[in-house]
């Protein structure tokens, strides 16, 4: 009868209405304004710390995973309007061109006095929360099949070797972070010019540069590759979930302070300082620790398991003025010559 | 008396005021014209205009975009010409009624459309990468994927269902009463296939090819996950914007693939579409065709089954990837994986009501803008009427840039909130919906419509009494496409979203550049499952009266 | 033709209607009496289709006006209007019942359910439909489905019942039952009805009045005795029956033709002498056999064809050919050779030459 198909079809328009409605709007609010935070480190971990967060203080916090470069272009494009409220875990290179630009607020955190001074800056743009560490990442079970037991690299020179031609992956300074915490460590052991010299022999057992600043050592993780060029946290991540790798610190090791920052004119400014407040806290720091396995800028937080003390490690000088002011060029010309 | 005011003359604005007659028609044509206007064009508009004399200089004398424009062409080209074959193959198999299992190639053949198109890359490295099951637990193979023949590949079978779904409906059209004349005269075996199937089948063939070309220039996730040193311009736009913050490059390289995508398209419609040789004479009412030797039946089906089992095994280990602890390391089964991706993230719901919603409102927009460019008459009809179909050549990666740039700034500041991503989903799949609609329309008479008028019925009244009862299979099948393609779209929207509107697909590629297989996987089978369940609930509820891909 | 104001249910004054270059409708004037069956007749392509479609106002025309008890329908909808039309195709709506696409229409003037479902069963059981309501169309037989429309029309209770060509989809036994069937319900119901055909048998057969269309224009308008009998023209006695067509000349007071001389029928108009003239002569007018002195012609058999209820001759006579019908052949031989023709000269039709009548029609015969 006719009813019954006036019937479905009204009903089957309301229907749709009413799921449009209901899923348009916004998902319940919490009681306050939620958090904006641009992360830059383990999407994984930033969804562990949002969940703490809430639990925490109340408030919610919602995040998006980004790459460092990612950050970067993002809040450009927004400051008109900013979208977001905080951005955390960056390399503070490209913090300091932000800085520059003026896209950031300065925020003089209580938790500045819980860690040493030379981590955090000195007008209060940023304020560090973990120090990591570069390194070689070898895959154990490969080098074993394929070069027996030939010593595995100590230096980074010990990485040109032929041998490794199309057996090493790193990653691309355009995109990622690690990228260029990677390239900008080179030139502050050798020199500009000397650095160059070493990038373009080393580009010689590239396989090839990667997007993400962590793929390289997944790659090897997963034996794709043999050696890659990575953050120490990576690795020891890997290793602590069973992966087949060997993590070597060369003398001349890169490093960099992930750190949390206040956007200026963010759309919830108060929830944004509350965030950096609670994340530099000893709970959320040991939980980044943990998860991600990154070193602690607090003393009352432990080592991350199988880190090498800080004392035994050979950093390299990093000059982070120079470092900023220098990226533009530095990429553009990268860029250009290495295609891979 | 009536003399007087009889002999009046009507000039040609009868039209105009046929129009004002309807000011809801009025208003709908009005709506329409403005969301395509602001929605469709103004970001491609917005792109075009982005970049300054010296991107677009950059781009035809740079080295570096030369070599990947070359790049992706040359992966366009090859991955078009397998997944055409590979295509027919399945195509010409499921036609044959001496097919064994030919219900199953079906099925297998369209699994690829319902899940992410990059979720083959990432199979593909579970499955054949340095420590994939088979090429290294399996077979304890060592070999490199990464790369164009990898990529090769993984486009062929990820994009061949395309081809399928339309040569299927090609092959099918085909008179096989054609076949038996020819083997009435002495021809058969390859030459009758050579001579009789393979020509006939030629537009299909081409057509199909200027569907997955586009497909294949504009392929995003696949080349990011697979392609290693091999780049192309899609992830290199991405490149642009993440690491450089260069967005008029950006824009130029999503421009540079602009018009290649527009050449096929127009190809494919203007020019391919008229040359069918396809028998219109109602559906199925045909003879089986006559049977194929046992060699070839064989050969097909082997072919076949091979491809199949690839597939399957394709979805078969991101289930399993999902749930093991550590790939590669530690086979345990855990839920783990799904804890903070399914569970408790918002990822998946908001891929689930963003997809949903775009679905609904796409439907309806398509079948309304539908209705009034073929049931109305106005100015400007065939530019709404292309409009309606152009996003089907736009590149992914050329709509999200369009969407940051034209959508930052007020009056129509949408960046930052999920309506962005509602509008690229809802936008982007409105071709289908569109010509799904169109084609329905063209089988009512318009005497059904003239006759609700004719007895009362205004205007909305006839739409909502006649017109949609009657077109109701292509909006459901509108509902269905957008849905699935929406849930699964990743280079549209990847540069769209915000904290709080993340997709599945977005956090699947981030999770899985990281190297979280496990919890990449989870989320990638949690999102296929979706889809599925999603589907099959819908199904449940319309009574199963769905024709869903010719199934 | 024309009536008064008072008289006329529909008026159409001076209507033309053009797509692209041509003109569909090119003037044309007609009144339709209050419930009278007034069929337009023509072949297809003079317009008549898009008369109909004027008056129901799916088409707009570009000059004159249509007024239904003198008020103008200018501008009006067909939501609006209150005719009703019964489709070639007949239109039923495929996604509804029989009940339903009957009902439809007074659904949509918001009748209650009991008095729709009341005024529906009634319908039905007029049209011969009970039992049928929960079927749907592509279920139904082609006549079924035309009495459905015809249903579906007039149970709104139209001023003016539309028909454009109902019986053209139908086999031809079923069409000669069903125009019956059609007459019969209009004739009781009384309702003004506008009646398109090319078919002009079922013109004569059911119409009160008849006009014949062509080009866009109507040619007579009458009774379907007078439209016969007394043809205005050339055109219209050639396409409504059969007829002969003859070119004659005028020589002092009688007709040449070829070698014969005729006496000018009587009411000839005043023509003058060398002026050619078109006869038309309907072959049941004409006798095979000696006739009063003045009619008689002699001609040749050309053919003959044994038709069952008559035998049809060709002849040739002065030069052109006359199909002349022999009724009731039984038992008699088939004639051939010369023969003798008779008629009776007021039943002959004579027109200047100048009528567009295309002599072609003579051999259509």
């Amino acid at each position: 009868m006719r009813t019954h198909h006036l019937r479905w079809r009204t009903l089957s328009f309301i229907g749709s209405l009413a799921i449009l409605a209901m899923a348009l709007a916004p998902p319940v609010a919490a009681q306050t304004k939620p958090v904006m935070v641009y992360g830059v480190i383990h999407e994984y971990t930033l969804a562990r710390l949002m969940q703490k967060f809430e639990r925490d203080t109340g408030t919610k916090a919602d995040f998006i995973r980004l790459s460092a470069g990612e950050v970067a272009t993002r809040v450009q494009a927004e400051r008109q309007s900013p979208k977001g409220d905080v951005i955390f875990g960056i390399s503070r290179a490209i913090q300091e061109s932000m800085k520059a630009q003026g896209l950031l607020e300065a925020y003089k955190t209580p938790r500045r006095s819980e860690i040493p001074a030379k981590y955090a800056d000195p007008d209060g743009y940023w304020t560090g929360s973990a120090l990591t560490v570069q390194g070689i990442a070898v895959n154990t079970e490969r080098w074993k099949k394929e070069m027996g037991n030939a010593p595995m690299p100590k230096t980074w020179e010990d990485l040109l070797d032929p041998k490794y031609k199309d057996l090493i992956v790193a990653p691309s300074p355009l995109s990622s972070g690690t990228g260029f915490t990677f390239i900008v460590g080179q030139f502050f052991r050798l020199g500009e010019e000397k650095g160059w010299e070493y990038l373009k022999a080393l580009d010689k057992n590239v396989r090839f540069y990667t997007p993400s600043g962590i793929a390289p050592t997944r790659m090897v993780a997963a034996g794709e590759f043999l050696i890659a060029v990575t953050f120490a946290h990576d690795a020891l991540k890997a290793i602590s979930a069973g992966y087949p790798i060997a993590l070597i610190h060369p003398a001349g090791v890169s490093w960099d302070i992930g750190s949390a920052s206040l956007i200026k004119n963010g759309p919830n400014p108060e929830g944004g300082k509350k965030f950096i407040d609670w994340v530099l806290g000893r709970d959320p720091i040991q939980l980044i620790v943990d998860l991600n396995f990154e070193g602690s800028l607090r003393s009352d937080v432990s080592l991350p398991m199988g880190a090498t003390p800080l004392e035994k490690l050979d950093l390299v000088d990093y000059k982070l003025d120079w470092a900023a002011q220098n990226r533009q060029r530095l990429l553009k010309q990268f860029g250009e010559q290495f295609k891979k | 008396m009536a003399k007087a005011t009889a002999v009046q003359a009507w000039s040609g604005s009868s039209r105009v005021r046929a129009l004002t007659r309807d000011p809801l028609g009025l208003l709908a044509i009005v709506f329409v014209v403005g969301c395509l206007a602001v929605f469709v064009i103004f970001p491609v508009v917005r792109v075009l205009a982005q970049p300054g004399l010296t991107e677009w200089w950059r781009l035809f004398t740079d080295p570096r975009w030369l070599r990947l424009g070359g790049n992706t062409f040359l992966i366009a080209v090859l991955s078009t010409a397998s997944a055409v074959a590979l295509g027919f193959l399945f195509a010409y198999a499921t036609s044959r009624p001496d097919v064994p299992l030919r219900h199953l190639f079906k099925l297998v053949a369209i699994l690829p459309l319902v899940s992410p198109p990059f979720v083959g890359g990432l199979a593909f490295i579970l499955l054949f990468g340095r420590r994939g099951l088979v090429t290294y637990s399996l077979l304890g193979l060592s070999g490199d994927i990464y790369g164009w023949h990898g990529l090769w590949m993984v486009q062929t079978l990820a994009f061949f269902p395309i081809a399928y779904l339309s040569l299927a409906g090609v092959l099918r059209r085909i008179n096989p009463t054609l076949e038996y004349a020819a083997q009435d005269l002495g021809v058969h075996g390859l030459r009758l296939f050579c001579t009789v199937t393979l020509p006939l089948a030629t537009p299909g063939l081409a057509s199909a090819a200027l569907l997955v070309g586009i497909y294949a220039l504009s392929d995003f996730g696949n080349p990011m996950l697979v392609g290693g040193a091999f780049k192309v311009l899609a992830t290199e736009t991405y490149t642009q914007i993440t690491g450089w913050g260069d967005i008029g490059m950006a824009a130029a390289l999503s421009a540079a693939l602009l018009l290649p995508s527009l050449v096929l398209f127009v190809l494919q419609r203007y020019w391919v579409e008229g040359r069918s040789y396809a028998t219109i004479t109602g559906k199925g009412s045909f003879a089986d065709p006559p049977p194929m030797s046992p060699a070839v039946r064989w050969v097909v089906f082997t072919a076949c089954s091979l491809v199949a089992l690839v597939l399957l095994a394709t979805y078969a280990v991101v289930f399993v990837g999902a749930f093991a602890r550590t790939w590669g390391v530690n086979w345990r089964p855990t839920l783990e994986n799904f804890e903070y991706t399914v569970f408790r993230g918002s990822q998946l719901w908001n891929s689930i009501r963003f997809a949903g919603t775009a679905a609904l409102g796409g439907s309806f927009f398509a079948v309304i803008a539908a209705f009034l460019v073929h049931r109305k008459r106005f100015p400007g009809r065939a530019a709404v009427d292309f409009a309606a179909v152009l996003p089907a050549a736009l590149p992914g990666t050329l709509i999200g840039v369009g969407y940051i740039l034209a959508f930052n700034t007020p009056p129509l500041a949408l960046t930052g909130t999920g309506a962005i991503i509602v509008a690229a989903m809802l936008f982007r799949t409105i071709p289908v919906g569109y010509q799904a609609a169109v084609a329905g329309l063209a089988q009512i008479a318009p005497s059904i419509e003239e006759g609700a008028a004719d007895l009362g019925a205004r205007p909305l009244r006839t739409f909502w009494d006649v017109t949609l009862p009657l077109i109701r299979s292509a909006f459901t099948s509108a509902l269905i496409f957008t849905f699935i393609r929406s849930m699964n779209t990743l280079s549209a929207v990847v540069f769209l979203i915000s904290p709080g509107n993340v997709v599945a697909s977005a956090s699947i590629l981030a999770l899985a550049e990281h190297g979280d297989w496990g919890q990449a996987s989870a989320m990638a089978a949690s999102l296929m499952s979706a889809v599925f369940l999603l589907l099959l609930a819908f199904r449940l509820i319309t009574g199963g009266r769905l024709r869903l891909f010719e199934l | 033709m024309s009536m008064d104001n008072t008289t006329a249910h529909v008026r159409i004054d001076g209507v033309v209607k053009r797509f692209g270059g041509t003109e569909a409708v090119a003037g044309v004037s007609l009144d339709i009496g209050r419930g009278s069956l007034t069929t337009v007749l023509g072949p297809s392509g003079c317009g008549k289709t898009t008369l109909l479609r004027l008056i129901a106002g799916f088409v707009e025309p570009d000059a004159g006006d249509i007024l239904i008890d003198g008020v103008s329908q200018r501008g009006l909808p067909p939501y609006l209007r209150k005719t009703s039309t019964v489709f070639q195709e007949y239109a039923l709506f495929p996604h509804m019942t029989v009940f339903d696409n009957v009902a439809y229409g007074l659904r949509l003037r918001g009748l209650s359910r009991t008095a729709l479902t009341e005024k529906v069963r009634h319908t039905l059981s007029l049209m011969q439909l009970e039992g049928l309501e929960a079927r749907y169309p592509r279920e139904l037989s082609g006549g079924q489905q035309q009495r459905v429309a015809l249903a579906r029309s007039l149970i709104v209770e139209p001023e003016v019942l539309l028909m454009d060509e109902p019986l053209s989809n139908l086999d031809a036994k079923l069409r000669v039952s069903v125009r019956e069937e059609i007459r019969e319900i209009q004739r009781r119901v009384g309702i003004t009805t506008l009646y398109v055909t090319h078919d002009q048998e079922e013109a004569l057969a059911i119409s009160d009045t008849i006009a014949v269309m062509q080009g866009g224009k109507v040619m007579q308008v009458g009774t379907p005795r007078a439209i016969y009998e007394q043809p205005a023209d050339p055109f219209v006695a050639a396409f409504v029956g059969q007829v002969n067509l003859l070119r004659a000349k005028i020589e002092g007071g009688s007709l040449r033709l070829g070698s014969l001389l005729l006496p000018l029928p009587a009411n000839t108009p005043v023509l003058e002498s060398g002026e050619e003239v078109i006869l038309a002569l309907r072959p049941e007018a004409i006798r095979i056999g000696a006739g009063s002195a003045g009619s008689e012609v002699q001609g040749e058999v050309v053919s003959r064809t044994y038709l069952g209820t008559t035998v049809r001759y060709r002849i040739a006579v002065a030069g052109q050919h006359l199909t002349v019908d022999d009724p009731d052949p039984a038992g008699r031989p088939l004639l051939t050779g010369v023969l003798t023709l008779s008629f009776d000269p007021s039943r002959l039709h004579l027109w200047p030459a100048g009528s567009d009548a295309p002599l072609s029609h003579q051999d259509s015969l």
